[in-house]
């Protein structure tokens, strides 16, 4: 299958890019981003809603 | 549906869920994953914005200071008989407070090994993690947390201004050199358990100095929480500070050559607006599978709600005559599980609705009137969504 993810996951506002685009630009975190809707695309996992953030 | 809440417990807010028109409209709760224990219900930081004691509810007054063996073993069957029940592979507990680790050792050796040893009869396994002030990670406190493989988080508010404006012992002086030096320790010879850093913000502090100053011992992930508050009280900065604020952390973050940590905030909204779904419960439209559990045994809903009344976080229900099945059909919790059938119309037509999810659940209250409400952060949330997707919008322009 053609690596495009805008697509695929229903990217919003990057629809077009393609996973080595965002690979290629500044700033690892989108793509980091991309490489975790694909991981969610293929393995959806219902057992993830955490609430780790109640501090003291 | 069956609930033991004594009505004169309930708050007095209309409930914002029927859930038995839920159930005839084929809603079905999610089994119940994260357990927090308030294994102690005092702490020996007195910071000035704690939700537990600095509020309107005062049921840390009414708890014992620990939670004692009955309630912990009725505790553990619970959670056992709930995995099962639901045929769960694992159960996420936090030990929690007050301040946890005032258990000591010995204590949090007891607390673990009850309910792994229970949750393992009952063919899943309990996996843990501690969320502690910092200030008792000793060796021999870091030894045991590695010997029984529960992982740490920890409080801190950035650097030193930050952390000394809010986050004081009781005679009033600034934490942060101790909780330093226990994070110095947790996050070198222990950096196993090293879970990440939460941090309240305050509107006032510098922004990326703040982020900066938390990468210094290498977090796994930062936690940046929004002060809690409602309606009724307001939020401590005009609308609009909070999400300029963490926007200043968003461009500092996305803007590394690589990415430094995980920023759950953040890596959970910016997931969301690309299209992903969200694995914290007040990013987007999904299901709170969290229960508190406090020291006497009682069950609670979320710790934010505890900034609007005296109780507001009590259902009625208790670990000695409620499955954690019984929580599930509660019209707090179902509330926090019914997606959009538990916002405000308001919230139904905002084109960021997918995005937000009506924030977290505790900010949404309004004094009389009850969570049916956007969140008080509401514009915090839509500066930082919308600024999220003009970044992103520059980010396309300068792919070829």
């Amino acid at each position: 299958m053609e690596e495009t993810t805008g697509v695929e996951c229903g990217l919003p506002d990057v629809a077009g890019f393609t996973i080595d685009q965002l690979r290629a630009t500044p700033g690892s975190v989108l793509a980091a981003a991309l490489e975790r809707l694909r991981a969610e695309a293929a393995e959806p996992d219902e057992d993830e809603y955490t609430t780790w953030s109640e501090g003291t | 549906m069956r609930t033991n809440t004594p009505p004169g417990r309930r708050a007095p807010e209309p409930a914002t869920v029927d859930v038995a028109a839920l159930l005839d409209d084929g809603w079905r709760p999610a089994p119940l994953r994260q357990f927090i224990l308030k294994v102690r219900s005092r702490c020996n930081l007195a910071c000035d914005y704690c939700v537990i004691y600095e509020h309107g509810d005062r049921t840390w007054q009414r708890q014992p200071h620990a939670m004692g063996r009955r309630v912990l073993e009725q505790v553990a069957r619970r959670i056992a008989e709930h995995a099962s029940r639901h045929s769960l592979p694992r159960a996420r507990v936090v030990l929690h407070g007050g301040e946890p680790l005032l258990a000591g050792p010995d204590g949090i050796t007891r607390i673990v090994s009850t309910v792994r040893e229970a949750v393992q009869r009952a063919g899943a396994e309990a996996e843990f993690t501690v969320q502690t002030n910092g200030t008792l990670l000793s060796e021999r406190m870091l030894d045991t947390l590695a010997e029984h493989r529960v992982r740490v988080g920890v409080s801190v508010d950035g650097d030193r201004a930050a952390h000394d404006a809010h986050r004081l012992t009781p005679a009033g002086r600034g934490s942060y050199d101790r909780v330093m030096a226990g994070l110095h320790r947790l996050s070198g010879p222990y950096r196993q358990l090293y879970a990440g850093l939460l941090c309240t913000i305050d509107p006032v502090s510098d922004p990326v100095a703040v982020y900066e100053s938390m990468l210094d011992t290498r977090p796994p992930l930062v936690d940046f929480l929004l002060p809690h508050a409602h309606w009724g009280t307001g939020t401590r900065a005009a609308p609009g500070a909070y999400g300029r604020w963490l926007s200043a952390v968003f461009d500092r973050w996305a803007g590394a050559e690589h990415k430094e940590t995980s920023v759950r905030m953040l890596d959970e909204l910016l997931h969301t607006v690309l299209g992903g779904r969200s694995r914290l419960d007040w990013v987007g439209l999904t299901r709170s599978i969290s229960v508190f559990v406090e020291a006497d045994g009682t069950l609670h809903q979320n710790d934010a709600l505890r900034t609007s009344h005296d109780g507001a976080a009590a259902s009625g229900l208790d670990v000695f005559r409620n499955s954690f099945d019984d929580v599930l059909h509660h019209p707090g919790f179902a509330a926090r599980q019914a997606g959009a059938r538990a916002l405000a119309d308001n919230c139904l037509s905002c084109p960021e609705l997918a995005v937000c999810g009506g924030g977290e659940y505790g900010h949404r209250y309004r004094p009389g009137d009850g969570y049916r409400h956007p969140t008080v952060y509401c514009a915090d949330l839509l500066v930082l969504v919308g600024h999220i997707r003009r970044r992103l919008a520059r980010v396309e322009k300068a792919c070829p």
